[in-house]
């Protein structure tokens, strides 16, 4: 037996995938590479000193 | 919090029941393209020399650059602020990319808002830069000037020679290079810029106990390792030994020669010979229990006694090098140049180590030198006087 | 022949000088309001027309120089210096000499036999006029087969002194960096003017001193109590300076001036001669024997001692050696003779009570000896240096303000304290970095690659012999080629007869300068560079005080074919294709405003500069007093740290390292020396009982301006030099003033104009160096017309340790000259002949 599906499902579902596709993910990734790049300062910073040749 | 991530597990785990595969891959392959290129669009955008200026900061390094090369030339093409100040590999470019947000912060909160302000930190940020240029040998520099592309023959023959070695050597740019495109930093107590050169050089020396080396430029003893008690000045060129590291500090050994008549202040690094190696202050160079009399002779030239002496200094850690040429390198240049503008300069080897210091005097208020220039050719003249160079007649 | 371009070129000077004289009236009407001092537009940028005024600077000082229809019709003093000297009027003559080279010339002989000519004919004065090709290429070629044949011990570039001033153009540069580019030569040490003293001096105070910054005018004005001028003329010397000359002592001698009238200082004139210092300070004098001043001052030193005056505290900390002198000096030492003043009164002819009472006077209060140069320059000239340096020390007022002692008060205004400013560098000397020689070879084939300047002639002469030199042993080397560039060898260097001789074994000699020496007379190939005033150049102002930098705008176009020093040797560094290297691919201006802007940087924000184009237009940037000092204050005040350049770090009474070279005519501590010959009793006094003195000249710098013909004018007699003689010697010669004299002696003989002075003590005659040599012919002891004083002195070493010159110990004869008198020979260029 099929459970009702509430209609507000298949709005939700596109609500969500298009929040994820160009909020979410776009904002993690700009945040990811952000991170990548104080990690790396930090390293160099710390330990590798200026990027080299 | 536990919510939001069942939320997101359900949001990744649970299959869409509406919505095509294909409209959804779909859809997420346009919102992937459009998410690309709006990250790129919004770096190049902030690598534009419009954005650097946007910050009235910058805008004065812009207008020193205007008159230079760099700036304006008969070709049109000149570097934006980016492309020399920004790495054009994507990680070290991301990582300047977040450092600028110190640069972001210095502006808001006004740390470098005036031309003062800035002046006043300009050695910093200068040395910032050179040291990144200095690592990665003048990277940004060379996406345009590039050794392997250089005609030699067509530059000013002045320039042939030192070109042609740098290229040899895949020497760094901004080794000589400096201040060409923005103003030069007010460098105090050295006055000779050949002396930075000895900076760097001593900067990249990897010191290892117990080894000996040669002082890169005349600086304070000390006899604490604190550095707070004051016992001296060490000259340039003196070889000495790395007894150990602390922190900023770093122990040295002296070997040297004094007269014994007066306080014995004066170091010597020969026998007999007046070459400078340090001068003590008056108690530091009595303390029996800080300086080591090995042996006395005496100095068949003048009939004075010579201690052989030995003591151990504090000094601020570095500013050391393996071997003196570098040094002897800018003496040569600056005693060539500036001994030449009345005269030949004489052989270097025509003299004795002793003769120079006489000769140099009487001779040295014709020329520009500044005092430590003085002491630094007057150096290199003993060193490399008839005393050492046996080949002369 | 020249004699028909000569008149007409003579027409053109007067023509000159008309313009002048009526150029003020009728040029330059309504331009009255234009004073020089006003910066009138000058030099770049007036196009076709160059009329008007422009600045230039010279040894002589700086002045501006006004234009006329292309020539220089004016000179006026430059409105900052306060004492010109009258050497400017010889300026125009000095363009304008009958003597300036016009072509380039070669020998007759020479043309034809190349360097297999016969070299005996040197000095007949017969030239051929080449092309500048043709010049370069025989001169490119002879220093091929030169370095191909010998090697670089057999090319001698001669020693370079006071070239024409002029930062970028200045001659020894170019003539040193080009030739250095083609391979290495025999080169000098030292130099004529002060060879004993700058090698004794580092020696005794650690320093040259004869080269260094003295105390400050003004300090010595204000505490010294007495100041005695040692055979120092500063009055005379001053005129002159090494870069353009500010004449800024003068200043202070004028103030002294009216001291000793006030009798606020004591200062005593010590010279056998009454000097032009003397009469323009109406001071005291003391008289003494020529070249006996050692005995005066060991008479000095005696009473110091014996009357307890010497500072002993000073001795014992800040010199060294005294006890090994003192032996000497109280007659404990081999001689067994002790220095008492009566000891040195019948040496010196000072009385010993007034050398005791010159002793007391020197040790009562603050004294200031101040040394000239001339008494270096005699045989055993290191002694009276040392000697006085060991009277200052015994006296121990060395590092207080208005005592010590100093050797060069009287050159290039050493006492004005030093601006501070850095001052413009110059064309480069040396090869770019890393740069090699066309020939690279260093084989001087065991013969010495450095000589002292004054044994050039004696290594022509006797080639592989081993001289002792300043504790070193020189070979010297058999070089068959000498270039000489803005120098005047036969000028400088003493005994004539003895350098005709020599110059026999040279196959070839290039001179190149801007009027026909002697040198030129003597060499092979002439090239005509262009007077200073023919090109632009930039200039320190004041050599020690660096008080600005001065414009030297090109006045005029080189004259005849001359060209600038630059031109001529970029275009023999093109015959070896390096003459981009040379000139680094710059013109004339591009130098002088990039040693200019080079200058700017290095002054920074401390002495602004303006940019070179404003500079240019007002023609000198000027910067502001310096602090004064006290020469060896620092010393003084801390001996260990500021210790001397000495070998001890001490004032060495007795120099061990000299001791140890075991010189019989230097010896560890200073002696009194007889002389080979002296005058008043001395050796040889007999046969020629006259002292020639060869004195720098006062109205020329050495040999230069001596063809400037309205100022040669002014103190020729007969049209020859004078000869200052006293009037009891030409009396008892029957000579009056204005006669024709020849002075002679067994080395050489010169005709001269008698100048009866009684200026001059009985027995010492002077004849001023620079005059220029005129023989009557090529012919070993040919008679000169003109009356250089080097045609009588001798040509040998001060002492084994300097090697310097001695031209001031020389004795000679003066008679009335009643044979055929010979026209003037030294002045108005070559004889041009035609070859076959």
């Amino acid at each position: 037996m099929q459970e009702p599906t509430p209609p507000s499902r298949s709005n939700s579902d596109w609500k969500k995938m298009l929040l994820l596709a160009f909020i979410g993910l776009p904002v993690t990734m700009a945040a990811l590479i952000a991170l990548y790049g104080f990690v790396l300062w930090g390293l160099q910073v710390m330990f590798f000193g200026p990027p080299g040749a | 919090m536990k919510k939001i991530w069942r939320w997101l597990a359900e949001l990744f785990s649970k299959p869409s029941t509406r919505i095509g595969l294909g409209v959804l891959v779909t859809v997420g392959f346009i919102a992937g393209i459009l998410a690309w290129q709006g990250f790129n669009k919004a770096m190049d955008l902030t690598n534009t020399t419009e954005f650097c200026v946007s910050c009235h900061t910058m805008q004065g390094n812009q207008t020193e650059l205007k008159p230079t090369v760099h700036g304006t030339n008969r070709s049109g093409v000149t570097p934006g602020c980016p492309d020399c100040h920004v790495p054009h590999d994507f990680s070290d470019k991301i990582a300047r990319k977040m450092k600028a947000s110190v640069e972001v912060w210095s502006h808001l909160t006004g740390k470098i808002g005036t031309a003062d302000k800035f002046e006043a930190h300009r050695l910093r940020l200068a040395q910032n830069e050179w040291d990144r240029f200095k690592a990665n040998g003048s990277k940004e520099c060379r996406t345009c000037h590039d050794y392997s592309k250089m005609d030699f023959d067509k530059m000013r023959p002045a320039s042939q020679e030192p070109m042609r070695g740098a290229a040899e050597r895949d020497q760094s740019c901004m080794d000589c290079h400096k201040g060409i495109a923005h103003h030069m930093p007010d460098m105090k107590n050295s006055h000779n810029p050949a002396f930075d050169s000895l900076v760097q050089a001593a900067d990249s020396t990897r010191i290892q106990d117990g080894n000996s080396y040669i002082n890169a430029l005349p600086r304070e003893l000390y006899s604490d390792e604190a550095l707070g008690k004051a016992a001296g000045r060490i000259e340039i060129a003196t070889p000495l030994k790395v007894l150990k590291q602390v922190g900023d500090a770093q122990q040295i050994e002296l070997l040297a020669w004094r007269k014994s008549k007066g306080y014995g202040r004066v170091w010597y690094s020969q026998f007999g010979m007046n070459i400078v190696v340090a001068t003590l202050d008056k108690a530091t160079a009595q303390d029996k229990s800080l300086v080591e009399v090995l042996e006395s002779k005496e100095d068949p030239n003048t009939g004075l006694i010579w201690q052989k002496v030995r003591a151990v200094f504090w000094t601020k850690q570095g500013g050391v090098m393996e071997s003196a040429d570098p040094i002897w390198d800018v003496a040569r240049n600056s005693y060539q140049t500036s001994c030449s503008v009345c005269h030949k300069q004489p052989d270097v080897a025509h003299f004795d180590s002793n003769t120079w210091p006489g000769l140099f005097s009487g001779m040295v208020g014709f020329t520009n030198m500044d005092k430590d220039t003085q002491a630094l050719v007057l150096k290199y003249l003993q060193n490399h006087s008839s005393d050492f160079d046996k080949t002369a007649h | 022949m020249i004699n028909n371009s000569r008149r007409t070129f003579l027409k053109g000077l007067t023509l000159a000088s008309m313009t002048a004289l009526i150029g003020p009236s009728l040029l330059s009407i309504g331009d009255a309001a234009a004073a020089p001092a006003a910066g009138a537009g000058a030099g770049a940028g007036a196009g076709a027309n160059n009329d008007g005024w422009k600045m230039a600077g010279s040894h002589w000082g700086a002045f501006r120089a006004r234009i006329a229809g292309g020539k220089v019709v004016e000179v006026r003093a430059f409105e900052h210096d306060k004492h010109p000297t009258e050497m400017l009027n010889g300026i125009i003559g000095l363009i304008y000499s009958p003597s300036r080279i016009r072509y380039p010339m070669v020998r007759l002989d020479w043309l034809k036999n190349r360097h297999r000519s016969n070299t005996a004919e040197r000095g007949d004065n017969r030239f051929v006029r080449v092309t500048w090709d043709e010049a370069l290429d025989l001169v490119y070629g002879e220093m091929e087969r030169v370095q191909q044949t010998y090697g670089p011990s057999g090319l001698h570039t001669g020693l370079v002194g006071w070239r024409q001033t002029g930062q970028f153009h200045t001659c020894g540069n170019h003539m040193l960096r080009a030739v250095g580019m083609h391979g290495h030569t025999v080169t000098t040490a030292g130099d004529y003017s002060t060879g004993a003293g700058q090698v004794i001096m580092p020696y005794v105070l650690g320093s040259t001193e004869v080269y260094s910054q003295g105390t400050s005018w003004e300090l010595i004005l204000k505490h010294s109590k007495n100041i005695i001028f040692w055979a120092s003329d500063p009055v005379k010397n001053l005129q002159v300076g090494w870069n353009c000359e500010t004449h800024e002592s003068y200043a202070y001698i004028e103030q002294l001036k009216g001291k000793i009238a006030r009798k606020e200082i004591r200062v005593i004139s010590i010279d056998p001669v009454r000097s032009k210092t003397q009469n323009y300070l109406a001071c005291e004098k003391q008289y003494v024997n020529p070249m006996t001043d050692v005995a005066l001052m060991l008479g000095i030193a005696h009473t110091l001692y014996s009357e307890k005056l010497y500072n002993k505290q000073f001795l014992d900390s800040y010199a060294l050696g005294f006890e090994q002198f003192l032996p000497y000096l109280l007659g404990t030492a081999a001689d067994k003779t002790a220095k008492t003043p009566e000891w040195a009164a019948a040496i010196c002819g000072v009385p010993a009570a007034r050398i005791r009472e010159l002793a007391r006077l020197m040790a009562k209060e603050r004294t200031q000896l101040i040394f000239g140069w001339a008494i270096q320059r005699q045989q055993h000239g290191e002694q009276p240096y040392w000697m006085g340096a060991v009277l200052a020390a015994m006296l121990g007022q060395i590092g207080l303000p208005g005592g010590g002692i100093s050797y060069a008060h009287h050159y290039s205004s050493i006492g004005v304290p030093a601006s501070g400013a850095a001052m413009p560098g110059a064309f480069p000397l040396n090869l770019d970095a890393g740069k090699k020689p066309k020939y690279p070879s260093t084989d001087y084939k065991g013969y010495s690659a450095v000589i002292p300047c004054a044994r050039a002639i004696d290594a022509l002469l006797e080639p592989g012999k081993v001289i002792d030199y300043n504790g070193s042993k020189v070979k010297l080397p058999p070089y068959k080629m000498a270039i000489y560039c803005g120098s005047n060898q036969w000028h400088r260097q003493q005994d004539r007869n003895k350098m005709k001789k020599a110059f026999r074994a040279l196959e070839t000699v290039v001179s190149v300068d801007y009027t026909w020496t002697a040198t030129c007379r003597f060499a092979d190939i002439v090239l005509p560079a262009c007077t200073q005033f023919e090109r632009n150049d930039i200039d320190a102002y004041g050599s020690y005080s660096n008080r600005g930098v001065i414009a030297m705008h090109k006045l005029v176009d080189p004259l005849f074919h001359s060209r600038p020093d630059f031109e001529i040797f970029r275009e023999l560094t093109r015959r070896f294709g390096r003459d981009k290297e040379y000139s680094r691919g710059m013109e004339e201006m591009e130098w002088v405003q990039q040693l200019y802007e080079q200058c700017r940087k290095e002054n920074g924000s401390k002495f602004p500069m303006p940019a070179f184009a404003e500079f240019w237009q007002k023609g000198y940037v000027l910067f502001p007093k310096g602090k004064p000092s006290t020469r060896h204050a620092d010393f003084r005040e801390d001996a260990e740290i500021n210790a001397l350049g000495t070998p001890s770090g001490f004032i060495e009474i007795y120099s061990r390292k000299i001791a140890n070279y075991k010189y019989p005519d230097c010896p560890g501590h200073p002696v009194w020396l007889e002389k080979n010959e002296r005058s008043h009793g001395g050796p040889k006094s007999e046969r020629y009982p006259l002292w020639m003195q060869s004195v720098h000249p006062d109205k020329r710098l050495h040999s230069q301006m001596c063809d400037s013909e309205p100022l040669r004018a002014t103190y020729a007699i007969q049209g020859r030099e004078p000869l200052f003689i006293s009037p009891q010697d030409a009396k008892k010669r029957g000579i009056r003033h204005g006669d024709l004299l020849r002075v002679f002696n067994d080395r050489g003989q010169a005709l001269v104009g008698a100048h009866v002075s009684a200026d001059f003590p009985p027995g010492v005659v002077r004849l001023q160096e620079g005059a220029w040599y005129g023989p009557t012919g090529p012919e070993i002891g040919a008679l000169d017309t003109y009356g250089d004083p080097n045609t009588l002195t001798q040509d040998i070493g001060t002492s084994r340790l300097a090697q310097a010159i001695s031209a001031n110990t020389c004795l000679v004869q003066v008679e009335k000259y009643t044979g055929k008198v010979p026209a003037v020979t030294a002045f108005g260029g070559p004889k041009e002949v035609k070859p076959k």
